[in-house]
């Protein structure tokens, strides 16, 4: 049987390693009529295996991979983050960012990314850091992207490329590389003021597609700017046109998704005001599609199978896909019973055409779901705490395929046995049958008893 | 043997019928008197054959569910820093402030005062419309209130009621039913101001857990017995009754309630994370949609 591995993160700390196993796919048989369908094998239960002690103080805010499926990458509420590795759930690396409280607000990370050389967070106040990960001891580059900032996310390909935005933030995109060497340049002018004066060795994040790719992003726009852009700003989002009453439209941007891994054009945003927006960087500074979804904001948002789908949840735990295309709602996937905190989307099996839905929710439950035109709950797993992350883990492919052949093989030789040996059964039962039937030959039996 | 219903001539199929049945009813008495005499001498077998006959109902046969809280270190742990741990930690008084929708009526406010009876150290205050609930919940905060409970009103009558505990929620938000005011019941006692003591029923679910909990945290910690009062919250098939009661002694043995009133029906709505917000996330939700079988609860 395969099996694939999910890791969710809630409100107590705890890391759950989920084994999901799939049962090997039945092959619809034809059976006897007069014998009692066998009843469908029941589905294995998923294994769960806990890491770490329950304390409120460490819940988990974020959780991803590292660009290379090596290590988790984990941003607690204390400010700390941690790098885990995945077979044992052992710290391998682990430092405090100070989260100071703002204003009655607390500050909480609201983006998470690593690849092997770095570990980029960012907080709600705007505070994007940049920790390296093979000298842990230097400290992190940071500059700042504004305030009240929802998310941060960085492209999954160009690891320099990151977006940002929130709550009357537009949806701006960032070149590290640009942002990091003007924080040196001004570390080498005067290296004792200024904020973020203490990047002394600002690791590029990518160096061989640095120039080509910043270069190119810049140059690449159609459209005549009038806003001059700061540094380090590859893109700024315009607001829309005000609405039909000339009103201003309010900014809420909650969660973002790259469509692409290739280009770093196109941007899936859903807001607060229950829109669901697609930018288009290259070709305008408005959303290309901008459509109203439900009634509830959206909270998490993940990309479908291909940049023309993606998933959202709301408050009112709903989960819906999108049609990136037009902006319309394709389709609801059923059985939340609270609001869905984090999704994610996956492959079942190497070069699937299916792919598979997973979510993590308040009311305690990971969730998966078939994504085609069914959307069918396939697993649901209690994990007893209020879950805030999930990320998909390893695939075990299905092993012994020898062995459930010659299953299987036997198997058939014995049906044909006893299809065989039951022949002379089965036509009894045939006659049997036939002789209640009529309503004419009843009457005369009862006569004869 | 000829089946009956088959034969053609009424006076013999009706000969046959009633003879069969005086046959059976024969047999059925007579295994009832074999059964007595023989559970007469033996009275043993009687009280095993009592304790077997359980009838099947809705709530012996709940549909399984994974949420069932029994003991368990994680859900204990979980608990035990939980949004009530103030109350159940530190021994923190409950202070609840009652109010209603903005403009209620006549009915909502003897409501209101019904509750203002059952909890101790609540407070009722008038809804002026200028304030919205997010405003209430702040000023409650600043007055340390640990409650806030706003009765809310649809025909002139009470029809829901959103509980929410403070400082950090959660929020509880109530279908309201079936009320009848003390004054409605007959032969309803008198109460005091004692502190009730607390009877919470059926509340086993991880949710029904989280909603035990927040009305526990509604009474004080140690009742006053010489009260004699008891408030009981009994959840059926999602359905929370309450009732209150004072027990009268008779003599050593026996014990006699007399009911106090009111009375009044709650079922969950949904459940939300934080103090109230029209746009926040909600814990749980209850929508038509999870009613797949008679025999699934919640609490």
């Amino acid at each position: 049987m395969s099996s694939r591995r999910f890791y969710t993160a809630d409100e107590q700390g705890l890391i759950k390693v989920v084994t999901v196993t799939e049962l090997p796919p039945v092959k619809a048989k034809r059976y006897n009529r007069t014998r009692d369908t066998p009843e469908s094998p029941k589905k294995p239960e998923a294994t769960i295996e806990t890491w770490g002690t329950p304390d409120r103080e460490r819940a988990i805010q974020l959780m991803c991979w590292d660009n290379q499926k090596k290590h988790l990458v984990v941003a607690r509420k204390n400010g700390s983050v941690q790098l885990i590795d995945p077979k044992d759930g052992s710290v391998t690396l682990e430092f405090k960012q100070t989260l100071v409280k703002v204003e009655k607000i607390e500050t909480a990370f609201v983006g998470l990314f690593a690849n092997s050389e770095s570990i980029i967070t960012c907080t709600n106040t705007g505070v994007v850091s940049i920790h390296s990960i093979k000298d842990a001891s230097a400290t992190p580059t940071t500059f700042n992207v504004g305030k009240d900032i929802c998310r941060m996310r960085v492209h999954p390909r160009d690891h320099h490329i990151i977006a940002t935005g929130g709550k009357e933030q537009e949806l701006t995109i960032w070149d590290l590389n640009a942002l990091t060497s003007e924080v040196s340049k001004e570390d080498a002018k005067k290296p004792r003021t200024g904020k973020s004066a203490k990047g002394k060795s600002p690791s590029s994040i990518t160096p061989q597609n640095n120039s080509k790719d910043s270069s190119s992003s810049n140059g690449s726009a159609r459209y005549k700017s009038k806003e001059i852009l700061d540094k380090g700003q590859i893109f700024k989002a315009k607001n829309v046109k005000n609405d039909n009453l000339d009103l201003r439209v309010p900014v809420w941007n909650v969660d973002f998704q790259f469509l692409s891994t290739y280009d770093h054009t196109r941007i899936a945003v859903g807001t607060r005001n229950h829109q669901i927006r697609v930018y288009d960087t290259k070709t305008a500074r408005r959303p290309a599609v901008d459509a109203e979804v439900g009634t509830m904001p959206v909270i998490a948002l993940a990309t479908g199978k291909d940049a023309s789908e993606i998933v959202f949840s709301d408050t009112v735990t709903n989960v819906y896909s999108v049609d990136t295309l037009t902006g319309s709602i394709i389709g609801q996937y059923k059985g939340f019973t609270g609001v869905t905190t984090a999704l994610a989307t996956f492959l079942p099996f190497e070069d699937s055409d299916a792919t598979h839905l997973v979510t993590v929710s308040m009311d305690r439950f990971m969730r998966i779901h078939e994504m085609d035109k069914t959307r069918k709950l396939l697993h649901k797993v209690y994990l007893k705490q209020r879950l805030t992350a999930v990320v998909v883990g390893e695939f075990t492919p299905y092993e012994g395929s020898n062995e459930d052949d010659e299953e299987d093989g036997a198997d058939r030789v014995k049906r044909g046995n006893n299809n065989g040996g039951d022949d002379g059964m089965n036509d009894d039962d045939i006659w049997n049958s036939m002789g209640k039937l009529g309503p004419k030959s009843k009457k005369r039996k009862v006569s004869k008893e | 043997m000829v089946e009956i219903n088959t034969i053609k001539n009424k006076l013999k199929r009706d000969e046959l019928f009633l003879k069969q049945k005086t046959a059976k009813a024969k047999a059925k008495r007579d295994r009832r008197t074999a059964l007595k005499n023989e559970e007469a001498s033996n009275p043993e077998k009687k009280e095993k054959r009592l304790a077997e006959n359980v009838p099947n109902t809705l709530e012996n046969t709940r549909e399984f569910d994974e949420t069932m809280v029994e003991e368990d270190e994680e859900v204990a742990a979980d608990e035990a820093t939980d949004e009530f741990a103030q109350y159940f930690q530190n021994g923190m008084t409950p202070k609840i402030l009652i109010t209603t929708s903005k403009g209620p009526s006549a009915s909502v406010y003897e409501f209101a005062t019904e509750l203002v009876d059952i909890f101790p150290n609540s407070h009722f205050v008038k809804r002026r419309p200028q304030f919205e609930m997010r405003h209430i919940v702040e000023f409650s905060k600043n007055r340390d209130f640990t409650d806030v409970m706003i009765i809310n009103e649809d025909k002139k009558e009470p029809n829901a009621l959103t509980l929410i505990h403070l400082p950090d929620g959660p929020t509880a938000h109530f279908k309201l039913s079936s009320i009848a005011l003390s004054k409605e019941i007959e032969g309803h006692g008198r109460t005091s101001s004692h502190k009730p003591e607390l009877i919470l029923n059926n509340f086993n679910t991880r949710l029904g857990h989280t909603i035990g909990r927040m009305f526990t945290a509604l009474f004080p910690h140690v009742p006053e017995f010489q009260g004699r009062q008891v408030a009981t919250l009994h959840n059926q098939r999602d359905f929370i009754f309450f009732r209150r009661h004072r027990y009268m002694f008779k003599n050593a043995k026996r014990v006699n309630l007399q009911e106090l009133g009111p009375r009044f029906t709650l079922k969950l709505k949904w459940l939300q994370k934080g103090t109230f917000d029209r746009k926040g996330e909600h814990e749980w939700m209850f929508k038509p949609e999870m009613e797949t079988s008679r025999r699934k609860f919640f609490l």
